[in-house]
């Protein structure tokens, strides 16, 4: 069972080549990184180890290793969640196939949890030597941590796997992962409700004394550690203890028996309302009302298949929600609210969702849907339809989510009126336009093969795509700050419709010229686009 | 019965629900040891539901299934460690390199260090993988991922084989390759239970054939039995699975 049994570490070096192999092509850069970010947590721990002695009581101490440990808890329980999103992490479930006990799978398990919270050890051994050198404190203090180490690897085994199998529920993965991405707004929001300058020494153990008196683990574990109490932050601590691994133990289980088949057999579209199904196939044949073929066509794959497709799915919804969380503190939070940005907030906001959605519309629009782009050159169909196709459904998408902003918006509410609407659609509309002509030439120069099922992986782009995409961005956006100067400087909304019709004349001819130059390299770079889309998703893919 | 003389597979009324929907369907069915049986059906007949159901991945809803000799899974750890397994393409490891996965497959087995190494460095070269170096799982062609998982189950020298669509995407070379060691496999004694939709192959290699269709086992029996006068085992399939003829009008425009 212990240690240097084949079995085991066959399993743990794996999960730490599967996790260096992410880089295979840049080993050493990956190990540089490594090395460099455990280099920080060390001198992180160190600090620690020099800081708390020097603090004054030992209530002071108690507010730090409280804190400490719970965002010790937080990225504990977070990280695996992570690494199982991007494909790194192994799935035991695979390993039933091999003969292995369940109970040692479990074991295994909590051991691939110590892989996953080696920055919180370090920082725990950093705190327990500072802790011992603290003269309040008793010398038997730290002895809790291991404890405290053992309940949150517990804990983070079964909350991986519970979240393993919610994260297979389509709807729910996207709204995990929603939630995740929504959890990076958290700091900005915090601080834009708590500016720097109100915070005081006090105030973050005010903040503590108002949550209800409950031995949470950090708390009880802070208590014992500082040694402000012994036998009832102990037995607390055992309690949780036990309630993690059987939690831990209880979910692992459920994981090793449950059916991802089984899930996705009762999600299978023939199990959907009829009245759904139809109300569905009546959005998806729109185009097919109002356009010729085969461009009709083209559209209505292009809208049926980024409809289906995760990683779309969760651009779109993110556009409306997590695009309107971030910005709304920045622009009408304390002090602001009457400047410009408050003023033209949905502009900002359907910009910053072109944004979002630029990758998966216009400057990846043949790797998205990869395995469609042979079909492109079997088919007796012009390369131009196909990207005039792609483009007005990108358009078409880009649209709905101004109006599902704007919806939103009205909703909160938030000042939404008719005339910063229409603003908002104009400017969207001519900034996508742009967008599609560099787009265009994007796709058929630098073509990435993307896994559309994925909800949350990189999106592939080269660091040289990255670079072009930080000077086209500023530079597209030139008409619509021109436009925006002219209404300052001439303090008429003419000036600005006047600048924007202009923007859109150069936009429509920049498109034409810039998709007959994608045409043709998508002519005579075929070779190059197919094969640079046949590779996996990077390093990750699967 | 000595562990020995049982049958190598022993699956009596296994049904598997999905939702509302049998996937399997009170099969019963046995696999003598040292045959090389054929387990076919159409798509969605449940051949794979059946494999997996078979390795422990799916647990059956009802029903018992004995394999060499012991029961599943209350024994499941001593016949897994004597079976060998070509899974559906799900069970690799993408973020591998070749040579890693077998090396991992067979210290799960529980092979020493140095045997796995040098097990797997032949394997490679056998499996004409050597070549692919550092290259990842994830990268591989549909073949070469048949390939190394064949590979992988052959690193212990197990008993009986589970093989799941082994010849999909394999090259005429390779899938040479494959056959010459299947038989080899069951010459020395091993068993070999082989889901395929190429039936020539099936023919060509199986003693023994069970046809699976919407869950149900509808033949079941030696292949010279099967095989009557000029009759194929194309036929026998079609003539059992559906007719395969279309209605007299459609396509009438083609």
């Amino acid at each position: 069972m212990w240690l240097p049994d084949n079995q085991i570490t066959a399993i743990l070096t794996t999960q730490w080549r599967v996790m260096m192999n992410r880089g295979a092509t840049k080993v050493w850069l990956m190990y540089l990184l490594t090395g460099l970010w455990y280099l920080a947590i060390s001198a992180a721990a160190v600090l620690l180890a020099a800081v708390i002695p020097e603090m004054d009581t030992r209530e002071s101490v108690n507010t730090l290793i409280t804190i400490g440990l719970l965002l010790g808890f937080l990225y504990w329980q977070f990280v695996p969640v992570l690494l199982v999103s991007s494909g790194m992490s192994l799935e035991l479930k695979r390993l039933l196939v091999y003969p292995i006990a369940p109970q040692r799978l479990f074991f295994i398990e909590v051991l691939l949890r110590i892989t996953t919270g080696v920055e919180v050890l370090i920082l725990m051994t950093g705190a327990a030597v500072g802790l011992w050198r603290h003269p309040l404190c008793p010398w038997w203090g730290p002895l809790i941590f291991p404890v405290y180490a053992a309940f949150n690897m517990l804990l983070s085994a079964g909350v991986r796997d519970l979240l393993t199998r919610l994260l297979a529920r389509k709807g729910v993965r996207e709204l995990v992962v929603l939630g995740l991405v929504t959890l990076t707004a958290l700091p900005q929001l915090i601080l834009v409700a708590f500016p720097p300058e109100t915070w005081k020494k006090q105030a973050i153990s005010q903040y503590l004394d108002r949550i209800p008196d409950f031995p949470y683990p950090w708390l009880a574990a802070a208590q014992f550690a500082t040694g402000e109490a012994a036998l009832v932050p102990l037995l607390a601590l055992c309690g949780w203890l036990a309630a993690g691994a059987w939690f831990g133990y209880s979910q692992f289980q459920r994981g090793l028996r449950w059916d991802g088949d089984e899930v996705r057999a009762k999600q299978e579209p023939a199990l959907r309302s009829p009245r759904r199904a139809a109300l569905l196939e009546f959005f998806y044949r729109l185009p097919s009302r109002l356009l010729p073929d085969p461009l009709a066509v083209l559209i209505e794959k292009e809208i049926r298949f980024l409809s289906r497709a995760s990683r779309f799915r969760l651009t779109f919804f993110m556009g409306f929600t997590f695009g309107l969380i971030i910005w709304f503190p920045l622009i009408f939070g304390k002090g602001r609210g009457n400047g410009a940005l408050a003023d033209n907030f949905l502009v900002l906001v359907s910009v910053y969702a072109a944004l979002l959605m630029g990758d998966i519309l216009f400057w990846n629009n043949l790797g998205f849907d990869r395995k469609a782009v042979q079909n492109y050159y079997i088919l007796p169909v012009r390369l131009s339809t196909v990207l005039i196709g792609k483009n007005i459904t990108g358009l078409f998408f880009l649209l709905l989510e101004v109006g599902l902003i704007t919806l939103v918006c009205s909703l909160l509410p938030l000042p939404v009126r008719g005339e910063k609407v229409f603003e908002a659609f104009l400017v969207t509309l001519l900034l996508s336009i742009y967008l599609m002509a560099a787009g265009n030439l994007a796709s058929t120069h630098q073509p990435r093969p993307m896994n559309p099922s994925q909800s949350w992986r990189h999106s592939g782009a080269s660091a040289k795509t990255q670079w072009m995409l930080l000077l086209v961005y500023p530079a597209v956006s030139i008409p619509i700050g021109l436009a925006y100067l002219a209404r300052w400087a001439f303090d008429t909304q003419l000036a600005f419709l006047l600048v924007l019709a202009a923007g859109f004349l150069v936009a429509s001819l920049t498109y034409f010229v810039a998709l007959g130059s994608a045409v043709e390299a998508a002519e005579q770079r075929r070779e190059q686009i197919l094969t640079a889309l046949s590779q996996g998703e990077g390093l990750v893919g699967g | 019965m000595t562990p020995e003389l049982t049958p190598a597979i022993e699956v009596e009324d296994l049904r598997k629900v999905y939702g509302d929907k049998a996937a399997v369907d009170g099969l019963t069915l046995k696999v003598e040891r040292g045959s090389f049986f054929g387990f076919l059906g159409p798509n969605g007949a449940g051949k794979t539901t059946t494999i997996r159901m078979l390795m422990g991945l799916a647990p059956p809803t009802s029903g018992s299934i004995r394999m060499l000799g012991r029961a599943v899974p209350g024994e499941a750890l001593d016949i897994k460690r004597r079976v060998g397994l070509v899974p559906d393409d799900t069970l690799l490891f993408d973020q591998l390199t070749g040579a890693e996965f077998i090396e991992f497959v067979g210290r799960m087995y529980g092979l020493p260090r140095d045997d796995t190494r040098s097990r797997a460095a032949e394997l490679l070269q056998l499996f004409e993988l050597d070549t692919a170096g550092r290259k990842l799982i994830g990268d591989y062609s549909k073949g070469m991922r048949k390939r190394v998982a064949m590979a992988a189950a052959l690193i212990h020298r197990p008993e009986l084989f589970l093989l799941d669509e082994p010849f999909e995407g394999v090259d005429a070379m390779g899938a040479r390759l494959m056959k010459d060691i299947l038989l080899e496999q069951v010459r020395r004694g091993a068993t070999i239970f082989l889901t395929s939709h190429v039936l020539e192959v099936v023919e060509r290699l199986c003693d023994r054939v069970a046809i699976i269709h919407q869950g149900r086992l509808v033949v079941d029996g030696p292949m010279h039995e099967l095989r009557t006068g000029s009759e194929t085992l194309e036929d026998i399939f079609i003539r059992v699975v559906g007719s395969g003829e279309r209605p007299a009008n459609a396509l009438d425009w083609l």
